[in-house]
């Protein structure tokens, strides 16, 4: 959908008779990019879920202060993107024993995880992403399965082109060194 | 997908698929459950009343007030509290003018004495506790009296 049925809907959703609908037009249009770009940072179906729906509440609550000076998608992007990353946050603040690690239960969490249809080697790859850094791991899911722009990129999270194309360039050689091992 | 294959020749050989699924229906149910999720949130929400709204402000400058005066009461309160609650014994008086003996002003002492009108010990008006305590010292009292 084009940058200007965005508008379309914002205006429609401002409009208390068409709200509603103009909100769930929005849910529609964007649930799916939103969905898997949170899915690949929290992993579990039943987390991705929690957090996506937390997304658009967000979003509901926030959409007629929105004074559009980034795109709408970018604007989700970035609310997707911070309420996934405080979900970590929160799970990592569970684990007081660093040994237990957030990366090591969500490796759990995806070989036990009965909506994961890969086959080994995606297996070792998703393993590979998870050793990565967060930041790294972000940038790599955003840029490799998104195919996300850096312009995009820097606009959700709100870093440098320089920085990200930096992070996915040491992302890469992470993984391509673990695909190696063993 | 150039970039990386130059420094992952591995990776570029993995194929590109999304390795996750979702349980069937979910994406044409997802709206309904947000929506749904959204109209939870708005009946949950507590309705603040007109009036309460309108005087607002005022009570919270009245709080303000309030936590004002209390402030400067407990301070007022601990200050003096702190005042009275150094009360010394006689015997504590009577070590510390022992012991500083040295660096007291006489003079002023009793000057001080006398402008707080203080009541002045009456060396004639024995106690027969002291007398009783002279006569077991063997110290001549009458002596004493006739030599202040």
């Amino acid at each position: 959908m084009a940058k200007n049925n965005d508008k379309e809907l914002l205006s429609l959703f401002r409009d208390e008779n068409t709200r509603h609908h103009a909100f769930n037009i929005i849910i529609r249009k964007y649930q799916e990019r939103l969905y898997w770009h949170v899915r690949r940072i929290v992993i579990s179906h039943d987390d991705a879920d929690d957090v996506i729906q937390n997304t658009f509440i967000r979003v509901w609550n926030g959409l007629e202060e929105f004074r559009e000076a980034s795109q709408l998608y970018t604007w989700l992007h970035r609310i997707a993107t911070n309420e996934a990353l405080s979900f970590l946050k929160q799970y990592r603040k569970k684990f007081i024993i660093p040994i237990v690690t957030v990366e090591n239960k969500l490796i759990n969490r995806l070989e036990s995880d009965s909506f994961f249809n890969g086959d080994e080697i995606q297996l070792k790859l998703q393993k590979a992403i998870l050793s990565l850094p967060e930041k790294q791991r972000l940038v790599f899911n955003m840029k490799y399965f998104d195919e996300m722009k850096y312009e995009e990129m820097a606009k959700i999270l709100n870093t440098s082109i320089g920085a990200l194309k930096a992070s996915y360039h040491h992302a890469v050689k992470k993984i391509e060194k673990k695909l190696g091992e063993g | 997908m150039n970039e990386s294959s130059n420094i992952s020749p591995r990776l570029t050989k993995i194929k590109k698929v999304n390795p996750y699924s979702v349980p069937e229906n979910y994406f044409d149910e997802l709206p309904g459950r947000i929506q749904e999720a959204i109209h939870v949130q708005k009946e949950t929400e507590p309705v603040k009343p007109f009036t309460f709204r309108f005087i607002r402000p005022q009570l919270a400058i009245a709080a303000s007030i309030i936590i004002f005066a209390m402030l400067g009461y407990l301070g007022y309160k601990s200050i003096y509290s702190y005042k009275s609650s150094i009360e010394l014994t006689s015997g504590e008086i009577a070590e510390y003018v022992e012991y500083y003996s040295s660096e007291i002003d006489e003079d002023l002492f009793i000057e001080l004495l006398d402008e707080n009108k203080l009541p002045k010990a009456n060396f004639f008006d024995l106690s027969d506790e002291i007398i009783t305590y002279l006569v077991d010292e063997n110290i001549d009292y009458q002596s004493i009296i006739e030599l202040l």
